[in-house]
């Protein structure tokens, strides 16, 4: 898997980016019960590492990308999709896990957007497609000459409470991906219930993915798609590449 | 919501200064919480898997294994009546079922990007 994680960065360094859109979850460490968003987006120009209990991971503050941010919540509020900003943001494991295997000394400014997949009521698998179409929609009305990739960040199949904890289903995470790959509007049919049922409850992050799919073009091309199931959870990366268009004139 | 102040009183261990307070002194740390005698005594038993039924998020939880040195994977044991032994069997089996699905880069192939 760590030459997957290795392709994967070498394209993404690769592409000179100025920004990573990251749709990520907050697991109570940002966001708390005071007021849990269902939708946010971190506007600062940069994010401290979260404590999660252990103390903060040793890595530096992670870049943010203001314009960025502040254009996406300004176009999305626009539309219809009434996003909370956090002006002020801490990041925790649901960016910190993928970033390095990405990413190389924080070389590219990260745009934080959380989805609630933890506290009822959650937002449905095909609203999470809507604000990610949105979100899309907003990084196009962005300056033109900018370099923007999406990520969707969060683990496939796994169960981590209960009587099965650790139980992982690699056949569905194989669906999954090639569903999310080759027909992702089916995934709108699914409900939070069905995906908790297919891959174990804490998989509802793949809405994450849903959301990073629905922002990117229809007819982008899968450049790689890996997968490896491993103790308590299914592990897939993938890399999606927008088809080339000739330029404007 | 359901175990409200049980969440409340787990996810406040982010913060060093209530790590060590709970530590010192987990009673004193519990009584300043409007936690029932029942969440107290889950607490007390670490009963992992009793304290998510009384509505406990494993998000929350995880920080207080984090303060006193309990893994994710020990809890998990335990939620599932295992031993880590016996959990450990389990992973191992699993992995192996699963290594099929597996889809990982060639090697030889000399698959290459960007």
């Amino acid at each position: 898997m760590f030459d997957a994680f290795d392709e994967a960065k070498r394209w993404l360094l690769s592409l000179d980016l100025d920004a990573l859109v990251c749709v990520y979850n907050d697991h109570v460490d940002q966001y708390s019960l005071e007021s849990w968003p269902q939708f946010a987006i971190g506007v600062g120009d940069q994010f401290d590492i979260a404590d999660e209990g252990w103390a903060p991971r040793p890595f530096p503050a992670v870049p943010g990308h203001p314009p960025l941010a502040s254009h996406i919540a300004e176009q999305l509020v626009a539309s219809g999709v009434d996003i909370a900003v956090s002006y002020r943001q801490v990041v925790d494991h649901g960016i910190l896990s993928p970033l390095p295997v990405i990413d190389e000394n924080w070389a590219v400014p990260v745009v934080p957007i959380a989805v609630n997949v933890v506290f009822d009521p959650r937002p449905s698998p095909s609203r999470c497609w809507q604000v990610g179409q949105a979100i899309g929609t907003a990084i196009h009305s962005f300056d033109a000459g900018a370099r923007i990739a999406v990520i969707g960040t969060g683990g496939l199949s796994h169960q981590i409470t209960g009587p099965n904890f650790g139980q992982i289903c690699p056949e569905w995470d194989r669906e999954f991906m090639r569903l999310i790959a080759d027909s992702p509007e089916t995934l709108l049919d699914y409900t939070l219930d069905d995906f908790a049922r297919l891959g174990g409850e804490h998989s509802v992050e793949v809405v994450q993915w849903m959301a990073m799919r629905a922002a990117i073009s229809r007819d982008s091309s899968v450049r790689f798609a890996y997968y490896y199931p491993f103790q308590i959870m299914g592990y897939g990366i993938m890399g999606f590449e927008l088809p080339h268009r000739p330029a404007a004139s | 919501m359901k175990g409200l102040w049980l969440n409340q009183a787990l996810n406040d261990l982010r913060h060093a200064t209530n790590r060590e307070a709970y530590l010192e002194d987990c009673e004193a740390y519990l009584n300043r919480y409007p936690l029932t005698d029942v969440e107290k005594q889950l607490i007390r038993d670490g009963d992992w898997g009793g304290i998510i039924d009384a509505g406990a998020s494993v998000y929350t939880l995880t920080k207080i294994g984090a303060t006193i040195g309990v893994s994710l994977l020990e809890m998990g044991a335990q939620m599932r009546g295992q031993s880590m032994e016996e959990f450990n069997d389990f992973l191992r089996d699993q992995n192996q079922r699963a290594t099929s699905f597996a889809l990982v880069p060639d090697r030889n192939g000399g698959r290459s990007c960007g």
